[in-house]
Formats: C-alpha cells, structure tokens, sequence
C-alpha cells in the first residue's frame, strides 16, 4: 500500500489577480452599493483578500468604500441575507 | 510683492458631501434645506460644482427610527480649509439632516465624479428602469 497524495491540477487553478489593476479603477466610489456588493458577504462583512484577491492598496479603498457607505446608510453594518 | 502673494494662495481642493435629510419634510422643505446648505458655500466663495437631489431612499438600516431619507450630495471646490468645520457645524446644528459625511476628492476622484455626471457609468443606465417603473 502506498499513499500517495492526489496531483493537484494545475489548470483547474486560476492564479488570483486583483481587478482593479487589471480593469485600470483608480477610484472606488462608496456611493454605488451594487458595485461593493462584490467585496462583502451575504452578512454584510468585508471580504478578505484572499477571497477577492485584491491588491493591499486597492483592498484598502474598498474598506474604506464600504465604511463610508455604512455610514450614510446604503450598505448595512448588519444583516442577515443581503444577497 | 506678487510673489509673495502669489506663495499665500493656496490651491484649490475638490470636496463632497453626502447627507441625508428626514422624511418627516415635505418635498419643498427638503429643497430649501438643500438650498440653504448651497447658500452657506456660495458666501464662503466655494465652487458649487454639483447639487444632486437623490429623493426619498430607502435606507440600509433606521436613523431616528426612520427607515428612508432625503438623499443630497454636494459637490464643490475651495480653498478655505476651514469652511468644512462651518459647513459642519451647519449640519449639526439643522436638526433636520440625520446623518453627513464629507470627502476629500484625490485626482481620480474629480476625474471619476466628472464621468459620473455625464452619466457614463451603469448608475445612469440602472436609474432608466426605475424612473420608467415608477412612471408606471
């Protein structure tokens, strides 16, 4: 008996890449909850970064996006099934 | 003598200003709060460059256990850093605003923001279907 550990298929994985280097965004605006719908979970947290695969610079501005919205009520601090 | 003057003027720099107003007002109340907002940057010799009334929205969660407000965003220019503290003790002292939140714009931001008012980004193209659907 051996064990050997399953091949890791390399194409299945697609290396991460930050979107906003790659799309050239240079501003996050935090008045667009459609758009930072896509860093934050149905509960209304912020993603990490190795989910988003945002670079820190740009993880940084969408933290700082989402806080802004949270603040002026157009995304919550706090929910249940968001999406 | 100019150049000394010209080293005292300070440059210009772009601001925003979210706020949101309560729904207790009535559509003209809501206007003429927006307007006296306007007024205090326009004596302050700002650069209004943009005053956009967003209407009655509904709000992500309460503010004074109120669920929807008067969404108004301002857009200006100064150079008077201290017409923020006033323009914000406005905001605090009109019991009428329920929440504000004022922004430096960096260069991508004045440069996205002038986009944004053309309408060049989905926002506009998102605001079509709703204005049919309330006309509707």
């Amino acid at each position: 008996m051996t064990l050997v550990n399953e091949s890791v298929k390399r194409a299945e994985i697609k290396p991460k890449y930050c979107r906003f280097k790659k799309n050239g965004i240079k501003y996050i605006d935090y008045k667009d909850p459609d758009f930072l719908l896509k860093f934050i979970n149905e509960q209304g947290k912020i993603l990490p970064r190795r989910l988003t695969g945002n670079s820190w610079k740009y993880q940084n501005r969408v933290a700082q996006a989402v806080k802004r919205a949270r603040h002026v009520a157009i995304l919550p601090y706090l929910a249940d099934q968001m999406k | 003598m100019h150049l000394i003057f010209k080293t005292i003027v300070k440059p210009m720099k772009n601001y925003e200003t979210v706020f949101i107003l309560t729904p207790v007002l009535s559509e003209d109340q809501a206007k003429d709060t927006v307007e006296k907002f306007v007024k205090v940057l326009t004596k302050a010799k700002a650069n209004v460059i943009n005053v956009e009334k967003w209407g009655l929205k509904k709000m992500a969660y309460p503010i004074q256990n109120k669920s929807t407000g008067f969404y108004n965003l301002l857009e200006f220019a100064t150079a008077d850093n201290t017409l923020i503290n006033t323009l914000e003790t406005e905001f605090r002292r009109d019991e009428s605003v329920m929440r504000f939140l004022t922004t430096a714009l960096n260069k991508h931001a004045v440069i996205y923001n002038e986009r944004r008012r053309k309408g060049e980004f989905n926002r506009t193209k998102k605001q079509a279907p709703r204005r049919e659907a309330t006309a509707a």
